[in-house]
């Protein structure tokens, strides 16, 4: 049974993914409070042995798609492999990311779907479970996973030798 | 396995511990032999610990003022209970050319001639007449007379259904009036699936599903009929 005590549990990581799709708090939040609202409220239809955590983030990722569509904040672009990615046109330069020290810059280079990916990671997702999350096949999480970890250790390795 | 022919992709899933166990002993023997190699696995290991520790969630706790909102999210859906199920139709035209759900998304065009509520097939409640409409804010006028009329004796069941409109208990033989949200009202006699159902001339379409458990309120909520000329949204 879905209950509220799931969601109190999983609200830090779902929200830390909401904010990492937003750049926003109280956007991040509403969304996940939307989320939550609508799995209780169809929890009565839903399996039994759901992955309640990734389905919740594949919701807020889902509902994020669309608010942004709505907003025209979003360009989609098609990648090689017939998956749609993202970008962000406000993602490079906010002001609005929440993150302290200097990874928040290193992070904020990095292009959407590289943010969506090390943050699921980052947030104790297997890679089986980012697949299903992002609707990709294991090898392309993978793949991205390595280019995105390339970049990510290019910048603060640059900086520690600059 | 020569070290070059390990892809980036093989290392980073190595560093993540999500390589099969085959790949993972060639990669462990490999990097003890190959420095430039350990290097690279050391770097994806860098960052995931930087991955973690930054964007990380684990000493973090859901403020309090989040909990009660989402306890009261679920008490609200609760004691709403149900899933609403509805499809479009042109099923009974005579008297309401609209009857939705506020609040969810439910729009139909259905018309009432009578509604029944059944519970756990032991209990069915039928509304065979027409609801008596009470035209407050539309044109509309019933053109025959309409009640309610219900199987069973109320007084005597606990688990007769009633409808609850403005706040007043609406029981057999009374009147349905137009344009304001009512909500039909039932305690489950048995633990089980319950149907909400449109009944005109023996025909019957299911309109609301969902399940209870035996002595639980069910209260159907907040469902909404208005007339052919005047959408009330």
């Amino acid at each position: 049974m879905i209950t509220s005590e799931i969601f109190t549990e999983l609200w830090p990581k779902l929200r830390r993914f909401a904010l990492s799709k937003t750049n926003d708090t109280q956007l991040a939040e509403d969304l996940v409070m939307d989320v939550i609202t609508k799995i209780l409220e169809k929890r009565s239809q839903l399996p039994d042995d759901l992955n309640i955590e990734a389905y919740a983030i594949t919701s807020i990722r889902n509902n994020y798609i669309n608010h942004s569509k709505k907003h025209s904040k979003m360009e989609f672009n098609s990648e090689e492999n017939g998956q749609t990615e993202i970008e962000d046109k406000e993602s490079i330069g906010s002001d609005k990311f929440i993150y302290s020290g200097d990874f928040e810059k290193y992070y904020m280079t990095l292009g959407e779907s590289c943010k969506e990916i090390l943050t699921l990671f980052a947030l104790g997702n297997s890679y089986k479970e980012i697949c299903q999350i992002v609707d990709a096949k294991i090898g392309t999480v993978m793949s991205r996973m390595a280019r995105c970890r390339e970049k990510l250790f290019v910048c603060i390795d640059g900086e520690a030798n600059a | 396995m020569p070290s070059q022919k390990f892809t980036d992709e093989m290392l980073v899933s190595f560093a993540d511990g999500e390589l099969d166990a085959n790949a993972t002993s060639q990669i462990f023997e490999a990097i003890k032999s190959d420095e430039k190699l350990k290097q690279r696995v050391e770097s994806y290991r860098q960052t995931a610990e930087l991955l973690k520790e930054t964007l990380g969630v684990s000493n973090e706790v859901t403020p309090d003022h989040i909990k009660f909102r989402i306890e009261e999210i679920e008490k609200k859906i609760s004691s709403n209970e149900l899933t609403f199920k509805a499809e479009k139709s042109n099923f009974l035209w005579a008297f309401f050319s609209r009857f939705k759900t506020v609040g969810v998304d439910f729009v139909s065009s259905h018309s009432i001639g009578g509604f029944a509520v059944g519970a756990a097939c032991t209990l069915m409640i039928a509304y065979i007449a027409p609801l008596n409409l009470i035209q407050s804010e539309t044109s509309f006028s019933p053109k025959i007379d309409q009640q309610i009329i219900m199987r069973g004796n109320y007084e005597a069941s606990e688990f007769i259904a009633y409808v609850e409109q403005n706040g007043q208990k609406i029981k057999n033989e009374g009147a349905l009036k137009a344009n304001t949200n009512f909500k039909i009202i039932l305690t489950a006699p048995i633990d089980g699936g319950f149907k909400v159902f449109f009944v005109k001339d023996g025909a019957k379409e299911e309109l609301i599903s969902g399940n209870a458990i035996k002595g639980e309120l069910l209260n159907i909520p907040y469902l909404e009929a208005f007339d052919d000329d005047k959408e009330i949204v």
